[in-house]
């Protein structure tokens, strides 16, 4: 374009009349955004608050079951004797591995032996 | 003058309070001196029982004085393995692993709980009779009983030297939890110059502590443990598979009582085991950050509820 062409182009905006929103229009819009921020924070803290009551549900229905049946007695038996095997085992190997420290060499098979391999190796 | 009479009741007290605490028969008196003196090289079996399962190893001990070293022979499951103390420290050396396990030296703690039960006269005799030769040499073997009556530990004694030749731990109801006995025995060793030196380089070398965290990291659980300065060192730590969990085992030791402190999922009630106490036990369990802990001993509850408070996780 020239430059008799911008001038025209220039006034021909110039001449456009002005199309600012109204007040009105405005605050109604600032009334619906702040209605929808209010709603998606609600909706976040219902999510939240669910989630932790959820987890503290769960936390509450656990220690609810362990304070009403007590501890496994199965559990019980095994922590007393896995106390008393440790023990005996620091009696018995001295400054050498006990049980609790026995990771199998690379070539070592399982160090413990069943019953049942006792009676096949017979 | 006042001072004096003061400094010599406290001597008197202190020797009545030792010679209390020493054993009466000289036999035994022999076996705890001979814990830190005796030398020897020796090939001795060890046996462990865990519910219907056992457990044979054989071992070549070389022992000299405070110092040891233990190695573990071919077709052993721990073949090529090797234990070093060098009276200070241990290390654990293993085949085909990169860091070699350091921790404080054992010592004469295999028979720290002997020399606690001799001490309570009230709750355990002592009976010393003949006993058959082992390894070639003659022994006495010692028995001791709690106040009901059921045997605690058997021990055989070479007489001239106090070493123990074979030993029989038994549990509360007097089943046997494990024996050792020598099979060949020489009471006039040589050593070379570098068989109880500490092995490796430095930074080679990892102690219990790292190794806690290392499976701590690997498996879930808190790098929770008890600090230096409670009177306990961390011996031993292990995962083991419990009733379709996972349980942190953590063994420590301090004047000559075991302590084993277990983490796993919350599902033990807070406070004392039932089962604990009847085994003649105590016991405390308490949560922290969704965990549940236990520490089972000895030791009495309050003690042990203390010993939790000072905890650490890091």
């Amino acid at each position: 374009m020239n430059h008799r062409e911008n001038r025209a182009v220039r006034e021909w905006v110039r001449r456009l009349p002005e199309d600012e929103p109204g007040l009105a229009w405005r605050a109604s819009l600032n009334e619906r955004l702040a209605k929808e921020a209010r709603g998606r924070n609600r909706r976040a803290a219902r999510t939240a608050g669910a989630s932790a009551a959820l987890a503290v549900a769960a936390s509450l229905a656990l220690w609810f079951v362990v304070q009403r049946t007590g501890t496994d007695s199965r559990l019980e038996a095994e922590l007393v004797a896995w106390h008393q095997s440790a023990v005996a085992a620091t009696d018995l190997s001295g400054p050498g591995l006990s049980p609790i420290e026995w990771r199998p060499s690379p070539a070592g098979a399982d160090p413990w032996r069943s019953v049942e391999e006792e009676l096949e190796a017979l | 003058m006042t001072r004096w009479v003061a400094f010599l009741m406290l001597a008197a007290i202190c020797a009545l309070v030792r010679a209390q605490a020493d054993p009466a028969d000289p036999l035994l008196r022999r076996v705890l001196e001979a814990a830190g003196k005796a030398r020897y090289a020796g090939e001795r079996t060890v046996e462990y029982r865990r519910g219907l399962d056992r457990l044979v190893q054989t071992e070549l001990v070389f022992k000299d004085g405070p110092r040891y070293r233990i190695e573990y022979l071919p077709g052993s499951p721990l073949a090529g393995q090797v234990v070093i103390e060098n009276g200070r420290r241990r290390w654990v050396v293993r085949p085909g692993e990169e860091a070699i396990d350091e921790g404080p030296a054992r010592g004469d703690d295999a028979l720290a709980r002997l020399r606690l039960q001799l001490a309570d006269r009230r709750g355990f005799t002592t009976t010393v009779e003949d006993g058959e030769p082992i390894a070639g040499l003659p022994t006495r073997r010692v028995e001791v009983a709690d106040k009901r009556g059921i045997v605690v530990q058997r021990l055989w004694v070479h007489p001239p030297t106090g070493i123990v030749l074979r030993r029989e731990i038994f549990g509360p109801a007097g089943g046997k939890l494990g024996s050792f006995e020598f099979r060949r025995i020489d009471l006039q060793p040589r050593f070379s110059a570098d068989d109880f030196e500490p092995p490796g380089r430095p930074e080679a070398r990892r102690g219990p502590i790292a190794r806690l965290r290392e499976l701590a990291r690997a498996e879930g659980f808190l790098p929770a443990h008890l600090p230096p300065g409670t009177g306990f060192v961390l011996d031993s730590v292990e995962v083991r598979p419990l009733l379709g969990r996972r349980v942190l085992m953590q063994v420590y030791r301090g004047g000559g009582r075991i302590l084993t402190l277990y983490q796993l999922p919350p599902m033990v009630r807070p406070g004392p085991l039932q089962l604990a106490r009847r085994a003649g036990l105590n016991s405390y369990s308490w949560q922290r950050e969704g965990r549940s802990f236990v520490l089972v001993s000895g030791l009495p509850e309050e003690r042990l509820r203390e010993l939790a408070g000072r905890l650490v996780v890091r």
